[in-house]
């Protein structure tokens, strides 16, 4: 099926016009009907799937939409995944609801410019509103918990946004600034530099190892919609991001390659690890996220290593293919652990747990589908023993999926707290659950399907791995309950960035003492470096050093300039 | 006949000028009136001229002042993207600063002088050689001071006397710069792709000139270590603050060190002569140094000065690395600081009109009670960030791209770190002012209930909110609009009508294609 060129606009539009509307006339019903309608344009692209790209020279720097076969892999589960998400959130309940609607409406709409973009200035523009738009979600609780949440999550993604946009301007000097996505591949397979900015700054959205920090707290700290939106579907414009803009199965990197695929794998490793340690289940949860990236990521950096791939399904749609997959199971596990157990149904904790049997990979699900395709990946790809290293992981995705299901079953919220404001979660669950099911419908139509039951010998193969898991983890779980604090602080290495904002605040503190003239003079002495640097502009400033300062740099560059030419 | 319209766009200030100098100070209505007929006629002259120019009609007038020597006027590209800036945000801060300025003595002073400021503005813009350039520079510099020590106390006058001896000095080392070029080489003139033709043996004095002509410039473009006096100025009432800082002084430094690079001496023979490099870093060191600085600040206009600070460089680093796209991002940040910087200054007016609050620490909550005001910041605090979808992200895509395309990789570092300092100098701000308002404050309107919830009364939407307390529509519409206009000129950015579009055909005109990225 292939729908008119023009619908991506409805998708990046809807969510402006939603915010329009309500910033305007706000009211009760405006936020319950406009908020969850508004990802109904990306559920129409996701579905209709225009085949041809629609453009508009004169806007921004010259936008150009469109699909290709990875992103329609992402877009209509996102899409659920938001209206999910705007189902989630009781308005009547909430600390600052026009904070949060704008925060969501333009997410929704910068997450849309993202996926749909065809060019590179469009990709950067949308990923950033759409991470910087969160950030008004993440603090709008307004607790001193949410705000520390926020600056953790905002400095991660100014750092993220940085990166990228330095490993984009590596590659568009030699392209321009109006480059299109396509273009981009070629120019980051010369630039090893390039390639693994990009590959950091988007590293940021997808939790990879030590950029993961912000995750944790987050899924656990913020509305569970605002957890819901970022772990179902604003990840993956990460995995979009990478597939498109690293030549992934396109160019041969080996050093770069083998860089990222090291770090993938300490991800998958360190993910599970700490995911196990943790109390609160969506800490876990996004613990769990940041080792399946891993996978993700090692299995991109195995394929850009090695280059091109003849035969192979293209290493973009396959890797969105597992990310649509994570995402979609994620976000149904996530939504699961913000349900108060009073309000559980009687179906909720066995489909949650299906949801975890699908990210640990148990036969015929989407989980083993993509999980084999990676394999195939990795095999063309490598020498490495692929059957060992996957066997293991999923031992250890398990044991995490485990630990998770027991803090479900037990129902201990511990330390995740309290939320008013969150609301009709049935219908969001339900939703959910429809978008694992449409995930399984889109990677069957893309990609070669799980295959018929394995025999006993394979199915052995693939089951005691994850049997063992589930041991090993439900035997952690059950010690680690009695305690009652998470054995690693959520967001583990974040719990340092309090000594780095020591240092900020003694920055600023040395240089607010010295704010107007007269303080600057009773103040000058022993105010330590910010205080010398003011009494250094103080004399700056007087009639006879201004024009002292002036002559001298004349003479000095001049003479800098005059040696320098001089042959 | 098109000749007359360059010098009429100086009489448009010059003469409201010398009318409100002559009124009483209760001759309110004919003040506002004849301030703003000559504001608008401006903006309509602006338009003339940009048809034209975009047609390829020459507007042109020159007059004689010695043999050899003319005073010239003449609308060429880069003058435009000036004159339009300062024309649009003129109208705007009229419009402010009679609101701002209601009912506080001197009036008339106030308003003669601030015309004057515009008036030799459109001179510095229009200026087709040097010699006509320094004569508005330092009419400028003139006219201004009177504006900085207009509340008269003891810290106006001091931060006049710094201005003083700074800009006169600056001035005094352009005209060295100016008279030795002419002795040298005989060219004052500025075309596109640089005047001096008979450099071969003069190279020594030509380096020397050059320093000279920027450093006397950059005294007005706040390049460290010459910016001590732009923080002092803010002592100054927002209006001349947004003066100063967005639509003439700092502006007209900043646009003469680009002249000067692309019409003076142009871009090939800059290069041949190794001066653009340590231009860049010049400007590297000072966008680096003043965020550093503004990060320490916590009094609002303090802050926003070393902004500009280190955004005003931006504009000269673009210059100096002569790459096409850099070229244009330089110069279309010319537009897009001013409208953005433009914005801070009215909103920081607006909070110290109607709070009296002066200090960032100050500001928690008032997001909720000025609203319009404080979106208005909030976006052109964003725009300074360089996010998208505003200027600032436009202004930084280009300057990075341009950079690389220039071979001079090195600026990607300096960039990245001043990204972050500005994220981290405005974003607390940001944070601050979007906070509920401290709980003195909230439980004078809501006693009862968080600020912020609302509930559900049969339907009806009735948030908790402290009572709106937003400065009054003169003060509020010109921010409101530079906002919108701030994120309005990225939207279109690719669009024939956009700054952009305008500084990317000066920059091909001045580069010519040499070392410029498709």
């Amino acid at each position: 099926m292939s729908g008119p060129a023009w619908t991506p606009w409805l998708a990046v539009l809807a969510p402006l016009a939603v915010l329009a509307l309500v910033l305007v006339r706000p009211s009760l019903g405006m936020l319950r009907i406009g908020v969850p309608a508004a990802p109904l344009g990306l559920l129409l692209v996701g579905l209709a799937r225009p085949a041809s790209d629609t453009g508009i020279e004169w806007l921004g720097l010259g936008v150009t939409l469109g699909m290709d076969d990875a992103t329609m892999l992402l877009i209509a589960p996102a899409a659920v995944a938001w209206i999910a998400a705007g189902l989630l959130l009781r308005w009547e309940g909430l600390n600052h609801p026009l904070e949060v609607a704008s925060g969501m409406m333009l997410a929704l709409s910068g997450m849309a410019w993202a996926l749909l973009a065809r060019d590179v200035a469009t990709f950067y523009a949308g990923f950033a509103i759409m991470t910087v738009s969160t950030a008004l979600v993440v603090v709008a609780p307004d607790t001193p918990a949410a705000r520390r949440a926020g600056r953790i999550y905002i400095a991660v993604t100014i750092l993220g946004e940085v990166l990228l946009l330095a490993g984009l301007w590596l590659v568009l000097g030699g392209i321009g600034p109006q480059a299109a996505v396509a273009d981009v591949q070629a120019q980051v397979a010369g630039n090893s530099a390039a390639a693994l900015l990009i590959a950091a700054g988007l590293g940021t959205k997808v939790g990879a190892l030590l950029l993961h920090v912000w995750m944790p707290i987050v899924y656990a700290g913020a509305h569970l919609a605002a957890a819901v939106a970022l772990s179902a579907a604003m990840i993956n414009v990460g995995v979009i991001g990478l597939v498109r803009l690293l030549p992934v199965g396109v160019e041969a990197m080996p050093w770069v390659g083998t860089a990222i695929a090291a770090w993938g794998a300490l991800g998958v490793v360190a993910g599970v690890a700490l995911g196990l340690t943790q109390l609160a289940p969506r800490a876990a949860l996004a613990y769990s996220s940041v080792s399946q990236m891993g996978l993700m990521l090692a299995v991109l950096g195995v394929v850009l290593a090695h280059g091109p791939l003849p035969g192979a399904p293209a290493a973009g749609v396959v890797l969105a293919g597992f990310a649509a997959h994570h995402a979609a199971a994620k976000g149904l596990l996530i939504a699961t652990a913000g349900i108060p157990i009073e309000r559980r149904s009687r179906w909720t904790l066995p489909v949650a747990i299906v949801a975890a049997l699908v990210l640990a990979g148990v036969p015929l699900t989407t989980g083993a589908q993509s999980k084999d395709q990676l394999a195939a990946l990795l095999q063309g790809a490598s020498d490495l023993p692929v059957g060992l290293l996957l066997g293991v992981g999923s031992l250890l995705t398990s044991a995490l999926m485990a630990h998770v299901t027991w803090l479900l079953h037990a129902g201990r919220r511990i330390s995740d707290e309290e939320r008013p404001g969150e609301h009709n979660h049935a219908a969001a669950w339900v939703l959910l659950v429809g978008g694992m099911l449409l995930v399984a419908v889109l990677l069957a139509a893309a990609l070669p399907g799980p295959g018929p039951l394995p025999g006993p010998g394979k199915l052995a193969e693939v089951l005691l791995p994850i049997l063992a898991g589930v041991l090993l983890g439900s035997g952690i779980s059950t010690r680690l309950q009695r305690r009652s604090r998470a054995a690693v602080p959520r967001g583990d290495l974040a719990t340092y960035a309090p000594w780095a904002t020591r240092v900020a605040r003694r920055v600023r503190a040395g240089g607010m003492r010295l704010t107007s003239m007269r303080e600057v003079r009773s103040r000058i002495r022993g105010a330590g470096i910010p205080g010398q640097l003011a009494r250094g502009e103080e004399r700056l400033a007087t009639w006879s050093v201004a024009m002292f300062v002036m002559l001298a740099l004349v003479v000095v560059v001049g003479g800098i300039t005059w040696l320098g030419a001089a042959p | 006949m098109n000749g007359i319209v360059p010098p009429l766009l100086v009489l448009t200030s010059l003469l409201p000028a010398l009318v409100i100098f002559a009124l009483a100070e209760e001759q309110r209505l004919l003040r506002t009136t004849v301030n703003l007929l000559g504001a608008a006629t401006k903006v309509v002259l602006v338009v003339v001229m940009l048809v034209g120019v975009a047609n390829g009609m020459s507007f042109e007038w020159r007059y004689e002042l010695f043999a050899g020597i003319d005073l010239a006027l003449a609308a060429s590209k880069p003058a435009l993207l000036f004159v339009s800036l300062s024309a649009f945000l003129w109208l705007l801060t009229t419009i402010y600063a009679i609101g701002y300025l209601e009912g506080s003595p001197h009036r008339s002073r106030f308003f003669g002088y601030f015309s004057l400021c515009v008036a030799s503005t459109m001179g510095i813009a229009l200026a087709d050689n040097m010699l006509t350039f320094l004569i508005f520079f330092e009419l400028l510099t003139i006219s201004t001071w009177p504006l900085i020590v207009h509340r008269g106390t003891d810290e106006a006058r001091r931060a006049g006397n710094v201005y003083l001896a700074s800009l006169v000095g600056g001035g005094t080392v352009l005209l060295v710069g100016i008279v030795w070029l002419y002795a040298t080489v005989g060219a004052v003139e500025l075309t596109p792709g640089g005047a001096i033709t008979d450099a071969a043996g003069n190279e020594t004095a030509l380096r020397w000139i050059f320093w000279l002509m920027v450093i006397g410039l950059g005294v007005k473009a706040a390049i460290v270590p010459l910016h001590g006096w732009l923080p002092r100025a803010m002592v100054a009432p927002a209006p001349v603050s947004a003066l100063l800082h967005a639509v003439a002084v700092v502006k007209a430094g900043a646009y003469g060190i680009s002249r000067v690079v692309l019409d003076l001496y142009g871009i090939d023979l800059a290069g041949d002569l190794g001066l653009l490099t340590p231009l860049a870093v010049i400007a590297s060191v000072t966008i680096i140094y003043a965020s550093l600085r503004a990060i320490a600040q916590d009094e609002l206009k303090r802050r926003l000065a070393f902004s500009t600070v280190s955004q005003v460089s931006y504009i000269i680093l673009g210059v100096a690395l002569a790459s096409s796209v850099a070229v244009t991002a330089g110069l279309v940040h010319l537009v897009h600081q001013g409208l953005m910087k433009v914005t801070l200054f009215y909103c920081a007016g607006n909070v110290a009109e109607r709070h009296g609050v002066h200090r960032i620490s100050e500001m928690r909550g008032l997001g909720h009670r000025m609203p319009v005001t404080m979106m208005a910041f909030t976006v052109a605090a964003i725009g300074m960030i360089g996010l998208p979808p505003t200027a600032g992200f436009i202004t930084k895509w280009y300057l990075g791209t341009g950079a690389v395309a220039a071979g001079q990789a090195w600026v990607i570092p300096v960039l990245m770190l001043s990204t972050m300092l500005n994220a981290a100098y405005f974003l607390p701000v940001i944070a601050t002012i979007w906070r509920n308002p401290p709980a003195d404050v909230a439980a004078a309107d809501a006693p009862s209930r968080p600020v912020g919830r609302l509930r559900a009364g049969a339907g009806t939407w009735q948030p908790q909110r402290p009572a709106i307390e937003e400065a009054p529509a003169m003060l509020v519409v010109p921010a409101a609009i530079t906002a919108a206009a701030s994120v309005f000129v990225a939207i279109v950015a690719a669009s024939r009508v956009s700054p952009l579009t305008w500084a990317e055909l000066v920059a091909r005109a001045a580069v010519g294609g040499a070392g410029g990225a498709p």
